[in-house]
């Protein structure tokens, strides 16, 4: 609980760091985004899981500052592990041990894990106002692009609430991991209802210091730092779409993206 | 003196690469009121997470009446340590003031009757006896500040360790905190007070311990620590009122009485005019 918490906190947080993928445009890096996810989509062959697994490593150690996102990964993964055990008990019920139904599970949450290393990847080094210039100059209102940079926004505030809740809670002697099920299930009420009244008292300051400083009061607005376009953000989106596609067209022995035309 | 919590060289790193507790000692004895006092963001909370096993220790060791808060439960520790947190809105849950001040002894295993016994008690202690169905919200700073306290003294723990408790408070209800910790005091219970209210700790405590930056800096009574104009300026944090005007007056009998209340120092005003013999 206080794991994920943390991960999700470091995933969240926003913190400068003059590392390459820092420095992406937000636009290019979501276009990349989608273009490494798609092909996950199309196909459950473990070899492509693996060779998408590696290109994220490498990204992790040669772009990125790889210590925060193996740590924003790590809650994610013990997550994982659990729900790896329940698909498995879906999958397998009623014969209990079974080869298939372990390895199709295993690809299931396989495929889960790679769409979260990519979003980890994305969120934990882009800066959320950029995302919402980006879509401010897409057309999209920026009233709804900031509704999305409040909700990652809180996510790291949140998430600090939720472990001085647990703390505060387990010093007065609540034992979440004892029990049964349903009694677990219980337990999580004096976490979780602190952890809404405080997120709802937060709207009404936040509405109340939004309002204060006239937001919204004009449709048009302009940015302290506009977003630019630069030669290495269309590098490294060509780059990721010449491996996406090798390697899809080498172990699928088809062009991804094309079959769809 | 007995040693109720021993802390040996303790470090403490969070997974954000913030490095929060530095090699820190601490011994706290039986029956004391101590301070552990420094500006936000010295490691004061991080320390005390440790005293009931919330955090563990990543370097060094704490000791909790002779147990290593390794090898015990949190709930273990919680029974002989009770920690009341800075912000109310982190606990609160349940719909009746009684409700929330019984949780903990619920959660202990206390008979049905003992926790009626003890909830009433409580609740009179802290003039909240009247508001006992209402909903914990309800309540304003000042009383939802005693019922975040009362829910940890319900259960009687040996050690109360006090987060923060002034923040957000008028000085009224500063006077009447204040009056309670000398209750408490009175049943021999050890106090930790931890703070940033230099005000706050003037009077009626024995020890103050100073952090700064995760690393215990001072250490003392509160005469001594609280006429420290260098140590208090390196831990960022500004001489208590008192002490500065006294210390302004400039006059030598001033480093022997080291007022710290406002009749220490208008009595030394008085000795050095010469008004009264
Ligand atoms: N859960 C956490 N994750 C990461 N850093 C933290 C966490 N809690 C506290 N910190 C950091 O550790 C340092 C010490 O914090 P804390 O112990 O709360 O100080 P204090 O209580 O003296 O204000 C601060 O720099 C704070 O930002
Ligand atoms: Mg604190």
């Amino acid at each position: 609980m206080r794991g994920i918490m943390e991960s999700l906190y470091e995933m969240f947080i926003f913190r400068r760091e003059n590392k390459f993928l820092n420095n992406v445009d937000p636009r290019m890096k979501f276009l990349t985004l989608i273009i490494l996810m798609t092909p996950i989509f199309l196909t459950m062959n473990p070899l492509f899981y693996m060779a998408m697994f590696l290109f994220l490593l490498f990204q992790t150690f040669t772009l990125a500052n790889s210590r925060r996102i193996f740590f924003s990964l790590k809650g994610i993964v013990k997550l994982l592990i659990m729900f790896y055990i329940v698909i498995y008990i879906f999958n397998a019920y009623p014969n209990f041990l079974n080869l298939e139904a372990a390895y199709f599970s295993f690809i299931s949450i396989f495929r889960f894990f790679l769409l979260v290393y990519m979003f980890t990847l994305f969120f934990t080094t882009t800066y959320i106002d950029d995302l919402a210039q980006a879509l401010y100059k897409l057309k999209v209102p920026y009233h709804v692009a900031y509704a999305l940079v409040l909700s990652v926004r809180f996510v790291p505030t949140v998430a600090r609430d939720i472990i001085q809740i647990y703390d505060a809670q387990r010093s007065r002697g609540l034992e979440l991991d004892k029990g049964g099920f349903f009694e677990r299930l219980r337990k999580m009420l004096p976490i979780l209802i602190p952890a809404f009244i405080i997120s709802i008292l937060r709207v009404d300051f936040v509405a109340e210091a939004l309002e204060s400083r006239a937001f919204g009061s004009s449709p048009k607005r302009t940015f302290m730092t506009e977003l630019k376009l630069r030669k290495h953000d269309i590098v490294y989106i060509l780059l990721s779409f010449a491996y996406v596609l090798t390697t899809y067209t080498l172990i699928e022995g088809e062009v991804p993206f094309l079959t769809w035309m | 003196m007995e040693t109720v919590i021993e802390v040996r060289n303790l470090s403490y790193m969070y997974p954000g690469g913030i490095v929060a507790l530095k090699n820190v000692s601490l011994d706290v004895y039986l029956g004391e009121k101590l301070v552990i006092l420094g500006s936000n963001g010295a490691g004061k909370s991080t320390l005390i997470k440790h005293f009931n096993g919330l955090l563990k220790p990543q370097r060094g060791y704490v000791k909790v009446f002779g147990v290593d808060t390794r090898k015990a439960s949190v709930a273990e520790l919680s029974r002989k340590v009770g920690i009341v947190f800075q912000n109310p809105y982190h606990q609160f849950f349940s719909e009746k003031v009684w409700d929330e001040v019984a949780f903990a002894l619920k959660n202990f295993g206390y008979s049905e009757e003992t926790i009626k016994y003890r909830v009433t008690k409580v609740l009179r202690l802290f003039d909240l006896y009247d508001y006992a169905d209402k909903p914990p919200f309800e309540l304003s700073s000042g009383e939802m500040r005693r019922l975040a306290i009362a829910s940890i003294l319900a259960y009687d723990p040996d050690i109360i360790v006090l987060d923060e408790p002034t923040v957000g408070q008028d000085r009224i209800q500063k006077e009447k905190l204040k009056e309670y910790i000398r209750l408490l005091s009175l049943q021999n219970k050890t106090i930790i007070l931890v703070t940033h209210d230099i005000e706050f700790v003037t009077e009626g405590f024995d020890r103050i311990v100073v952090m700064s930056n995760g690393m215990i800096v001072g250490e003392g009574s509160p005469r001594e620590i609280l006429y420290d104009e260098e140590l208090l300026r390196k831990a960022n944090l500004i001489l208590p009122q008192i002490p500065e005007i006294a210390l302004k007056m400039g006059d030598s009998a001033v480093f022997k009485k080291k007022p710290l209340t406002e009749d220490e120092l208008l009595s030394l005003i008085v000795d050095i005019l010469g008004v009264r013999k």
